[in-house]
């Protein structure tokens, strides 16, 4: 696995570089965005994990540099900055996760190795159309998505395919508590998010196994959000925090 | 990034509008939650006046209620009906706060009326006028109030004079005379309106700065910790890995590596709670129900010897929070609760959190310790940003729970006796029907397509 590292400080590339490469990843650092994209131009890398302010290029201009040269690459942002525009604007440009400084090593290399594996979002709701269309809204940021009406077959479809987050309608014929169950009894690092047409849904039964609620009609910044809230949340803590008790 | 631009991304103008803002909606709530069951005085009072003043009429020889007491029962109910909904339920209307106004004058004139005249009654529009501009600050709405008292002062004195002043003939320009007084009155009242609201631009102005050094001070420590954090990961792992866990000649080697990774999250607490104090994150709420929340909580906390029940009965209805901030709030205050009965030292300490209502009444948490209480002056303290009794900790945990409680529209106080144990009880109102109400239906719950570009940027 080859790793492009972006960030203007000296110290945090060097470092985070050299805990890239005890865990056997390859890695290239850049100092700032332009020697970013001339390195991505001239090889292949399979994650790109970007600081968000940097001098000239910040990390929202980079994704965009970054997708006309591989439209699918995974970029992950790291910011020290809780809250602000450009975080925003980066999730609804579909990068896979944002990390906020200081994180723990283990965190970051969670990271990486998931979203190195091109994870899909896979959106479970009784109504056809409305799983197609959140699905569509996922995939036109670039976030790879599919969509099932059915839970037996969001099943089948966690089995064969790399999942990392389930978005579930709360109201599923099946049960939404059932099929959250069977997913994490399949794959416990399956990060669910629930979902709900009124805000006042009783979420009693999943509380312990979801890591967000979006209510209906979904706006797509909140379901980017979500998205990579639910990522950054298992690498922050793969064991579920209800669970454990 | 140096110090200086952090500050201009985030203009401390903008922070202090939204410091001025909170703090004008908490007085608006406020006025509403004491305007309301004014109404409801005000008309049990006009009728108790319409029954005790002119009880009966008597047309031949049948007794028939006066008119007087369908006019308290009616027109009351007409003036406090509009004022008692919107205080309620829109306590922030700018409209709310004028059909207030003008509702606390029709009452001056029932009143009046109702009294036959009585200048004692008059006292009515005086202590309204000031409790009006005392509670909502904004001078403004002295303007409708004032043209209505001077409007039906002038309109029944032509009219029906003795039900305004008591006389059958008094002089033509007898309602210039009380618009005079009511005219002084409000001159002092707009110079006392426009003076607190200044005071509260300076108050939000302060918690502006203070916000925006927080957020600059710890937005400029993250980066270097970040790096120092991933160097003390590395050298750990070096140490155990390449000696095949063999611990380095010198053990103290190891140890200060692991008291350096411990320190280093220590100081990251410190500066996330600067952050958490200094931003304002938007509520993303849902139904969450507080068994699990408070269960997720206790999780979080560091091992403790405290011993923490959750007493949170399963079938509460879940009340409207946004899952991350309450889950904060309730980490906060069992933190606090468990560094407060760990000062006592003869018994090892119980922290129980209880909760009850939901459904018709709001939600009530109490978060219970049995450690030694605290002092009055401290209770007075204990939600400000900075003041701490402890000797390790920032001051901050209490107040960034006030803030998001407060976000929530629901309030934190202390209960506590010195000696036996505090107790902090956290109010969230009752859930609004609309937010209960079903979203459109089912077959239209789509994802909205083109919203990305114009989702409010906040920078």
């Amino acid at each position: 696995m080859h790793v492009l590292i972006v960030d203007d400080e000296d110290s945090l590339l060097l470092t985070l570089a050299a805990n890239l490469e005890l865990e056997e990843i390859e890695v290239t650092t850049a100092g700032d965005g332009a020697r970013a994209v001339e390195l991505a131009a001239k090889q292949h890398f399979d994650v790109v994990l970007s600081d968000m302010r940097m001098p000239g290029m910040n990390g929202l201009q980079l994704v965009g540099e970054l997708r006309k040269i591989n439209p699918v690459v995974p970029v992950i942002i790291m910011t020290a900055f809780a809250l602000e525009g450009l975080v925003e604007q980066a999730i609804s440009e579909g990068v896979f996760t944002v990390l906020r400084k200081p994180f723990a090593v283990d965190h970051v290399i969670a990271a990486v190795k998931r979203a190195s594996a091109r994870p899909t979002v896979l959106v479970v709701h009784d109504d056809p159309d409305a799983a197609d269309s959140i699905a569509s809204v996922l995939r036109a940021a670039r976030v790879p998505a599919m969509a099932t009406c059915d839970a037996h077959d969001a099943i089948r479809i966690a089995r064969e395919a790399e999942i990392d987050v389930c978005i579930a309608d709360l109201d599923l014929r099946a049960g939404a508590a059932e099929l959250i169950t069977e997913l994490h009894a399949l794959d416990p690092s399956i990060a669910c998010v629930a979902m709900s047409a009124h805000r006042g849904a009783d979420l009693r039964r999943v509380a312990s196994q979801v890591v967000a609620c979006i209510a209906e009609p979904v706006r797509t910044l909140e379901l980017l959000q979500v998205v990579a809230k639910a990522r950054a949340a298992f690498a922050h803590a793969p064991a579920h925090p209800g669970a454990a008790r | 990034m140096t110090l200086a631009a952090m500050q201009t991304s985030a203009p401390e103008a903008t922070r202090a509008d939204r410091l001025f803002d909170e703090h004008q909606d908490q007085l608006f709530r406020r006025a509403g939650r004491i305007f309301a069951p004014l109404m409801v005085i005000q008309w049990v009072f006009g009728i108790l006046i319409a029954v005790t003043f002119s009880p009966y009429g008597w047309a031949g020889k049948v007794k028939s209620i006066h008119v007087h007491v369908y006019a308290a029962v009616l027109l009351g109910a007409v003036i406090s009906s509009a004022p008692l909904l919107l205080s309620l339920t829109r306590p922030t209307w700018v409209v709310t706060r004028h059909v207030v106004a003008i509702a606390q004058m029709l009452w001056s004139a029932l009143l009046i009326h109702l009294t036959g005249g009585r200048i004692e009654t008059h006292f009515h529009v005086f202590v309204s006028l000031a409790f009006l501009a005392f509670l909502y600050r904004d001078w403004r709405v002295l303007v409708p109030a004032t043209l209505v008292v001077v409007s039906d002062h002038f309109v029944r004195g032509l009219l029906w004079p003795e039900s305004v002043y008591g006389v059958v003939n008094p002089e033509w320009w007898r309602f210039l005379e009380h618009a005079f007084w009511v005219a002084f009155e409000d001159a002092v009242l707009v110079i006392a309106c426009v003076a607190s609201v200044r005071e509260m631009r300076d108050v939000a102005r302060h918690g502006a700065e203070v916000e925006g050094l927080a957020a600059a001070v710890g937005h400029e420590l993250r980066n270097p910790l970040a790096a120092v954090r991933n160097a003390t990961t590395y050298i750990s792992k070096r140490l155990t890995r390449v000696n095949g866990g063999a611990p380095p000649a010198d053990p103290r080697i190891l140890q200060f590596v692991e008291l350096a990774d411990r320190e280093l999250e220590t100081c990251n607490k410190i500066i996330t709670n600067l952050l958490d104090f200094s931003r304002h994150r938007p509520l993303s709420v849902g139904a969450w129900p507080l068994r699990e929340l408070v269960d997720e909580a206790s999780s979080i906390l560091p091992p403790t010897s405290v011993m923490v029940v959750n007493d949170v009965p399963a079938d509460l209805p879940a009340p409207l929070v946004d899952k991350d901030q309450f889950r904060q709030v309730l980490v906060n205050v069992i933190q606090n609760a468990v560094e407060a009965t760990g000062q006592n030292p003869t018994s090892p300490g119980r922290i129980v959190i209880s909760a009850n209502g939901g459904g018709d009444g709001p939600w009530r948490i109490r978060v219970a310790d049995d450690g030694p209480g605290v002092s009055r002056e401290i209770a007075d303290k204990i939600f400000e940003p900075l003041f701490t009794t402890k000797t390790k900790g920032t001051g901050l945990g209490l107040a960034i729970v006030a803030r998001i409680v407060e976000a929530h529209q629901g309030s934190i106080r202390l209960d506590s006796t010195s000696g036996r144990g505090t107790s902090f009880v956290i109010e969230l109102p009752r859930a609004r029907a609309e937010d209960q109400e079903a979203r459109p239906t089912r077959r239209d719950a789509k994802a909205e397509l083109p919203s990305v570009s114009q989702a409010p940027g906040r920078t």
